[in-house]
């Protein structure tokens, strides 16, 4: 049972605090309700263009970084297709230090033209590093745009081209800040060795008086129903063919989201699951296959990704892929699978709940969702998703017509 | 709006550690708290890298073991039993140690001793298994001899200990084809079976637990003596390598250079001197080549300290036409830390960083088993992190420059840019 403090000052920050005194050591965890879904399709990579600006230092604190480490911190940041995350992780001691920065940052950003150039510029050093020189690096671009036509889930965080973040102007990205680094859309959680009630005052003290926006969100457009199968066949220097079959999810807050992750479990999670127990293992016909669902907010994807054994051809695998993946409806899940699956779910949140990093993302994030409640409840929704739940989301959902299959070639 | 306050750390709080012998003569080490219901136990064994005589013998047995036991031929029964239970198993090489982590739910851990014991004693070195974990590691290899950085280390690290050398040995993907069982039986044999291991067990056990330890893993026969090690990194001429690839956008550099380690008496001022100049995000390297120029997304100096021997190495990914303005600038930063003296400001930053990063690696009881592991390596004791801490927070400017100056060299370096 973790245990936590929900705060809301007047201008709609929210702020949740666990204390935590077994740690020398605080974490400060910030979600920013902005992702590159909230994105326009013609300037697309902002978010996480942003997220290097939050870098360039703030009125009071002119380099974020090096007043961090001089309190003997380090901090990290994120952004994914729904959320833009902050943390800093330092000496309780010094908590105030990692709340002064974010609140700096937050109401009184410095944006100058020569930080824009830098951070645009790394940022495309940064696309090339990870998605041009890498092998597979632009797969999960080539997912998105098969697996979505209307929601903005079809780009990757990173963008759809290098000429969204080289035209950014200065003008559009001082109104970015503005729209979405408000304390209304924004939500912190603090856990680690800390006093409560001292974190509520320092809170109210830094962040009290900036203005709450004036936010209009976005409005998303709906992902089409998919009825049939689509294929993208790709050319590519790599080493080795790959193949990735990938499904729609429902929402994180659907009661089916369990089952769904409880199948990819049952699929790969682990060297007892079905994919690698008869095709890894067994046949040998691929080298490795992962299965795993993405946990977006929105309507997400269940993924499959396999390396075919060299001695098979990228066909034949597919092939002995979906035959397995039809062996899910004609050989029906048992208790056993089930409560092997939920029993292994539940230890991997229970391990993954231990670091005060974590902690205090996971409270956020539960916080964002819209039921922090649900934090304490996770192995509860696990347990209790039985094989009829599960048998009946792989007849709804697990069908080839459903698939999007990338055949990706090596050259 | 005033910065707040910084508080200096001036000393690490240790959790207790209680130190037991099994009757065989295996260390056991444990660090206890209550605060999780899980605990994490590590059999560490003297089968890394550094022991094998050839290619991916050390992995590969590594990766065997977990293959089945002569009870259990077929894995995968074992494997139903972890992932019932939610067990969840670690298993990788280093340069010295081959490492095995479990981390058990407190409520089954009766159930996972003996299967522990069955998985690390009792593993069946079979054709199938064998043939199965070559293909896997065979197709790892060849992409990565794709990426460009992983290349560059590989030359790198032949440059430093010579191709000879488990650790400077360039790997092909044929290399797979040329290990038998035989190699992996006799690897087993002398760095598993019978030598001597440590366990190190860390989070929530009952008191009558490390007993039923003793029982398990105390009996069997145990060599006593650490095995040999003659091999150290040799006093090579320095090399150079360009390797040009048309089609990839970035180029990889890396250089690297044997220096000193953990038990040389100038190590903790080496060591602060490279963080200043290289091994945090707000390094001079990353200052300048990231933040300033925007020549690239990281740039790092890093210390990799083994018992063989301890090496320093440069590294980067960066566009292809900032490479040359990238060299000249690495050679000004390693000048700077040579002839200028850091200010204070920078000084008491890199005090406070370099404090609070060492409060973290104890933060929590499974990191505490972790830094244990890497201090009987290194033949050291917690007094060490405590003597570091000291000379952190007494280092001054001109004791940085010095080191810089005596260690830090850019004739030394063997350079290597692929891409």
């Amino acid at each position: 049972m973790l245990h936590f403090v929900k705060h809301q000052l007047s201008n709609g920050l929210r702020l949740i605090v666990h204390e935590d005194k077994t740690t020398p050591l605080a974490c400060m965890n910030t979600i920013y309700n902005i992702g590159a879904k909230f994105e326009n399709p013609e300037r697309t990579g902002m978010a996480h263009l942003f997220e290097h600006l939050m870098f360039t230092g703030s009125q009071h604190a002119k380099n974020f970084d090096k007043v961090l480490e001089a309190a003997g911190g380090e901090n990290n940041a994120f952004t994914n297709n729904d959320i833009t995350n902050y943390y800093e992780t330092l000496p309780a001691i010094n908590i105030e230090t990692a709340i002064f920065l974010e609140a700096d940052r937050m109401q009184n950003l410095n944006l100058s033209d020569k930080s824009i150039k830098a951070q645009k510029s790394v940022v495309i050093e940064e696309f090339k590093e990870r998605y041009l020189n890498q092998p597979y690096g632009d797969m999960d671009a080539l997912i998105r745009e098969m697996s979505y036509k209307t929601h903005p889930y079809r780009w990757s965080t990173i963008g759809i081209a290098e000429s969204h973040i080289a035209d950014a102007t200065k003008a559009e990205l001082l109104d970015f800040h503005h729209r979405f680094y408000r304390p209304d859309n924004a939500i912190i959680a603090i856990s680690g060795n800390v006093n409560t009630q001292n974190i509520i005052d320092l809170v109210e003290k830094y962040y009290g008086n900036i203005p709450a926006g004036k936010l209009i969100k976005p409005n998303i457009p709906k992902e089409i129903i998919q009825n049939k199968q689509r294929i993208t066949e790709h050319y590519a220097d790599v080493p080795q063919d790959a193949i990735n079959i990938s499904m729609h999810m429902p929402d994180r807050m659907h009661p089916d989201y369990y089952a769904l992750d409880l199948i990819s479990d049952i699929l790969s999670n682990g060297k007892s699951s079905r994919l690698y127990k008869n095709l890894v293992k067994g046949k040998k016909i691929f080298t490795e296959l992962d299965a795993w669902i993405d946990g977006s907010i929105d309507k997400g994807l269940l993924q499959i990704f396999g390396h075919p054994n060299s001695k098979y051809s990228l066909q034949d695998a597919e092939n002995a892929l979906l035959e397995s993946l039809q062996e899910l409806h004609d050989d029906p899940v048992t208790n056993y699978e089930c409560a092997k699956v939920a029993n292994k779910a539940i230890s991997s949140w229970m391990f993954s709940g231990i670091p005060i990093t974590n902690k205090a993302f996971n409270l956020a994030y539960f916080e964002l969702l819209g039921d922090i409640g649900r934090i304490n409840k996770e192995s509860e929704f696990y347990l209790k998703t039985n094989k009829e739940q599960i048998q009946k989301n792989i007849s709804e959902r697990i069908n080839p017509s459903q698939f999007s299959i990338l055949r990706y070639h090596a050259k | 709006m005033l910065k707040p306050k910084i508080h200096k750390i001036s000393e690490i709080k240790f959790l207790p550690q209680e130190n037991i012998i099994l009757q065989n003569g295996i260390k056991l080490s444990s660090f206890y708290n209550n605060d999780v219901n899980a605990l994490k136990i590590d059999f560490v064994f003297p089968a890394g890298r550094i022991f094998q005589k050839k290619a991916f013998v050390a992995a590969m047995t590594n990766a065997i073991i977990r293959e089945g036991s002569n009870q259990h031929p077929n894995s995968a029964e074992i494997e139903e039993k972890l992932d019932y239970y939610g067990i969840f198993v670690q298993q990788r090489i280093e340069t010295y140690w081959s490492i095995f982590s479990f981390y058990i739910p407190l409520m089954y851990l009766n159930k996972a001793l003996p299967i522990i014991h069955e998985i690390l004693f009792d593993p069946v070195i079979d054709q199938v298994s064998l043939d199965f974990l070559n293909e896997k590691g065979k197709s790892g290899l060849i992409k990565q001899l794709k990426t460009p950085a992983f290349l560059a280390k590989q030359h790198a690290m032949k440059m430093l200990w010579g191709e000879n050398h488990p650790m400077g040995y360039f790997p092909k993907p044929s290399d797979f084809d040329e290990l038998s069982r035989n190699d992996l039986n006799q690897f087993y044999n002398s760095y598993y079976k019978n030598s001597k291991f440590n366990i190190y067990v860390s989070g929530n056990f009952p008191g009558v637990f490390l007993e039923k330890l003793d029982k398990l893993f105390g009996q069997h026969p145990v060599n006593t003596t650490t095995p040999e090690l003659s091999l150290k990194l040799k006093d090579r001429h320095i090399e150079k390598l360009i390797q040009k690839e048309d089609k990839q956008v970035q180029t990889a550099l890396y250089w690297t250079a044997p220096c000193i380690g953990p038990r040389h008496p100038d190590y903790f001022d080496f060591k602060i001197m490279n963080t200043v100049f290289g091994d945090y995000f707000g390094s001079r390297l990353m200052s300048n080549i990231r933040e300033d120029k925007a020549y690239t997304y990281g740039i790092y100096s890093s210390i990799s300290p083994k018992t063989t021997g301890t090496n320093i190495s440069i590294q980067t990914e960066v566009g292809k036409a900032y490479l040359d303005d990238t060299i000249k600038q690495i050679e000004l930063e390693i000048d700077n830390m040579k002839t200028q003296l850091i200010d204070n400001e920078e000084l008491e930053l890199i005090q406070n960083y370099m404090a609070g990063e060492l409060l973290s690696v104890f933060d929590g009881v499974f990191n505490h088993a972790s830094v244990l592991r890497y201090l009987d390596e290194m033949n050291l004791d917690f007094s060490y992190y405590k003597d570091y801490i000291d000379r952190i927070q007494s280092i001054t400017p001109k004791t940085i420059r010095e080191s810089a100056r005596k260690y830090l060299n850019t004739d030394n370096f063997h350079k290597v840019c692929i891409g």
